[in-house]
């Protein structure tokens, strides 16, 4: 029996949104079904895989799976309408183990696209009560069957899967983790000041651990690392050594910049009342 | 662009415009981001799905809209798309009612647009602005937006506009629009997702860039849309002046001619002119609207920059 893996770093990279819509689907699924299972679109380079976007696909509970293929492709089509570069690059489905049938479901998408990826996504939170993302890959595997030349089943190994954001996606991301934890779960975006403040918090929070992290050192409560240490001179050198003067320079002209465009753009808005009163007398 | 919801509700509740607040849903925003990201050339532009609870609308859903700018998208029928995908969703026990539809950029087809979708479907459609490039720096910004129901009454048919009800509702272009509060919320399940999705991706943020100085590029940009508005609404001003002369000169006429002729030869030309005029006027307050949000716009982004600046200064101050 020939095992044969197409290549040995393959890796995935999914987006949350992606995540996002299996557990939406999930919570949304009728109540004789305990898992769901759905495409997942993206791209694929020679190495790894990245999963854009994911879709529920109807089944049914019979013996075997039985897969609404239709629906499969015809919303795979729309996405495509959309974004001709998704394409299908795999299957997922919930719970804690890879559900039975999955390597007929496998099959099916092997004829759909090369090398499909199987992402098993723990939504009953059983394992130590975290979410687990395992990606599959499938290889033929088993005693050949005399009459075809494919063996009978499929061997899933498992590889390695990490989150990737666009930076958008980080943004968003980090405004909703505000919301875990706040009253209703509820977070509003922010106001364009509250936001400066924010980015502010943060980075004065970084700067006040590495400063405690240093005078810790010099008191010697801490081991001195080099590694940490070089980092730390190339971190202060990167801050840029300006003349006061053509610092003060330089800030003024932008504030003038900024003050100038904020003036004229009420002085176009105080032009629009003007002609409000004007034309509808 | 061409919105347009065939797809209504089955039972409209008839509360007129008591929503008070929209709460979105993560996935929403964050499906909103990936075509915003995905859709380099044109604005991205999709349906939101969702529910009506008592004072509250929710949206659970999205779809995007393929961009029909596109080569192979010119024969796409759009409303059957709509409908197709809205059909599909229904099946997987997705919201299937549509209350409205996202863009990321404010322009007057919104505005335009927002008119059939609060008619046919249901009343408490509203419109999701969000702006990608904003968003790039770190900032996300999303608003939602809905027609007065003054705007609504005078905005109903495409054709008739008529500047002396408008003025009557006193409808300017402050009334128009009215801004609705976004809240996001979500699910438990989702907040355990974003729990594991933190510990994952704790060291790779980039939310500092949100700091950055360099304010020019967006700038630009947000000058450049406001100096098209401002463009079109100049123009439309003219035609204004253009209609008073017109008038002028119709009445002398008439006045010259009343006691020779019948006044039925010369109603045609007083037809045509008033239906531009009143074209016109309509156009004006729409482009009007979307100027002032514009100003809103830049005046927000300008003050985010000047604190930045304030702050930069004092940091070097204390060298």
């Amino acid at each position: 029996m020939a095992l044969t893996l197409s290549s040995n770093n393959f890796e995935v990279n999914i987006h949350p949104v992606a995540l996002f819509n299996i557990v939406h689907a999930y919570e949304r699924r009728s109540e004789k079904f305990d898992t769901i299972l759905g495409t997942l679109l993206g791209t694929r380079t020679a190495d790894s895989i990245e999963v854009v976007d994911s879709f529920v696909v109807p089944h049914s509970t019979h013996s075997d799976a039985l897969y609404n293929v239709d629906y499969a492709s015809t919303m795979a089509s729309f996405y495509r309408k959309v974004n001709s570069t998704q394409t299908t690059v795999g299957w997922y489905s919930t719970g804690s183990d890879m559900i039975s049938g999955a390597n007929l479901i496998h099959e099916f998408y092997t004829h759909e696209t090369r090398n499909p990826v199987y992402i098993l996504l723990d939504t009953s939170l059983k394992n130590d009560s975290s979410f687990q993302i395992k990606a599959y890959m499938g290889a033929p595997f088993g005693v050949k069957d005399k009459d075809k030349l494919k063996p009978h089943g499929t061997i899933f190994t498992p590889i390695p899967v990490r989150i990737v954001t666009y930076d958008e996606e980080k943004a968003a991301i980090d405004l909703f983790q505000a919301g875990k934890f706040s009253k209703n779960f509820q977070v509003k975006p922010p106001g364009e000041l509250d936001q400066v403040q924010v980015a502010l918090d943060k980075l004065l929070f970084m700067l006040k651990h590495l400063t405690t992290y240093v005078d810790d050192i010099i008191s010697g409560k801490k081991p001195s690392d080099p590694k940490i240490g070089r980092m730390l001179m190339t971190l202060i050198n990167t801050v840029p050594r300006v003349d006061a003067k053509d610092l003060e320079n330089m800030v003024n002209t932008s504030m003038n910049d900024l003050l100038m465009i904020q003036y004229l753009s009420q002085a176009v808005k105080a032009q629009l009342v003007l002609n409000e009163k004007l034309t509808s007398t | 662009m061409n919105y347009s919801s065939k797809v209504g509700s089955a039972a409209m509740t008839s509360t007129s415009n008591s929503i008070k607040d929209v709460y979105v849903d993560a996935m929403v925003i964050l499906k909103i981001i990936k075509h915003a990201h995905e859709e380099t050339t044109d604005a991205a532009q999709g349906g939101l799905l969702g529910l009506v609870k008592d004072s509250t609308l929710e949206i659970t859903n999205c779809f995007p809209f393929p961009n029909q700018n596109k080569p192979e998208n010119l024969d796409l029928d759009f409303e059957q798309y709509q409908a197709d995908i809205i059909r599909n969703l229904r099946r997987v026990n997705s919201d299937y009612l549509q209350v409205g539809f996202y863009d990321s950029s404010f322009n007057r087809l919104l505005v335009q647009s927002m008119v059939p979708y609060q008619l046919s479907g249901v009343e408490e459609s509203i419109a999701l602005v969000y702006d990608q490039a904003l968003a790039l720096q770190g900032y996300i910004k999303l608003k939602a937006y809905r027609l007065t129901p003054a705007a609504l009454e005078n905005l109903k048919n495409e054709e008739y506009f008529s500047p002396d009800n408008a003025r009557q509702a006193n409808l300017n272009f402050e009334t128009l629009l009215e801004e609705l509060p976004v809240i996001f919320r979500n699910s438990h399940l989702v907040n355990s997702l974003l729990c594991e999705i933190d510990e994952q991706t704790r060291l790779s943020s980039k939310s500092n860039a949100f700091l950055d100085l360099g304010t020019n590029g967006n700038l630009e940009r947000q000058l450049r849309s406001l100096i098209d508005g401002v463009d079109e609404f100049a123009a439309d001003a003219l035609r204004y002046t253009n209609y008073q002369k017109q008038l002028q000169r119709q009445q002398s006429r008439r006045n010259q001619r009343d006691s020779n002729r019948r006044n039925d030869g010369y109603d045609e030309d007083f037809e045509r002119m008033t239906k531009m005029f009143s074209q016109s006027r309509r156009s004006a307050l729409v482009t009007a609207s979307q100027i002032n949000n514009q100003c809103d716009n830049i005046t927000q982004f300008t003050a985010q920059g000047l604190a930045k600046l304030f702050m930069a200064q004092a940091v070097h101050e204390k060298q």
